[in-house]
């Protein structure tokens, strides 16, 4: 009788140099009303739970910064 | 390095915001924030990132918006690792059980997964 042997666990790996990027374009974008936030910190912040393609998360920390900024610009040095 | 990368990000989308005509004072007053921000000495850019970001073995990531997310998964496994170590899938269903009430089905692992490697696009925090 053959047996099917079980397949290895996926492994994730911890070091950039070691994993091969996804083109995060392809994942589609991630488009924030301004008018309807009550946080704008949070317009542009990921969220895997919510079903949220990605974005590069680059520009993603670059928006949610610079929303930080422009609300609350004591909140930044 | 990654505050470079964010420097320029933040240049280019100070940019975008003031081309867009449609909200003209709102974004403008983005443009005007992603300017400032790009300009901050090195410490304060750093301080300031640490309102929406973590750094984690030399690559900053996002905060995720919620505190059940499980991303957060991600951030700690990382920062409890070596840099140049590897996670199992079990390491990970086993860290969300402990800290998620409902640990990850296999719909989140994998969206876990397909993160881990679009948080590995950062550049290194340190030049």
């Amino acid at each position: 009788i053959k047996r099917k042997c079980p397949s290895p666990q996926p492994l994730l790996c911890t070091s950039p140099s070691l994993v091969s990027p996804i083109d995060a374009g392809k994942l589609g974008e991630v488009s924030a009303d301004l008018e309807s936030s009550q946080d704008s910190s949070k317009l542009y912040i990921f969220d895997v739970v919510s079903g949220a393609t990605a974005e590069d998360d680059v520009e993603l920390i670059a928006r949610a910064l610079s929303s930080v900024a422009a609300n609350n610009p004591e909140a930044v040095c | 390095c990654s505050i470079q990368a964010i420097r320029r990000d933040l240049r280019q989308l100070a940019a975008k915001y003031a081309s867009d005509r449609k909200d003209g004072p709102k974004l403008q007053a983005l443009s005007n924030a992603a300017t400032n921000c790009a300009s901050f000495p090195l410490v304060d850019l750093q301080k300031s990132l640490n309102q929406v970001a973590v750094p984690v073995h030399g690559v900053y990531v996002a905060k995720p918006a919620k505190p059940n997310s499980p991303r957060n998964i991600l951030i700690k496994l990382f920062r409890d690792k070596d840099p140049d170590s590897k996670l199992t899938k079990q390491e990970i269903l086993d860290c969300a059980a402990n800290h998620l009430k409902k640990g990850l089905n296999e719909k989140d692992y994998h969206q876990v997964w397909r993160e881990s490697v679009i948080v590995f696009k950062f550049c290194p925090v340190t030049a």
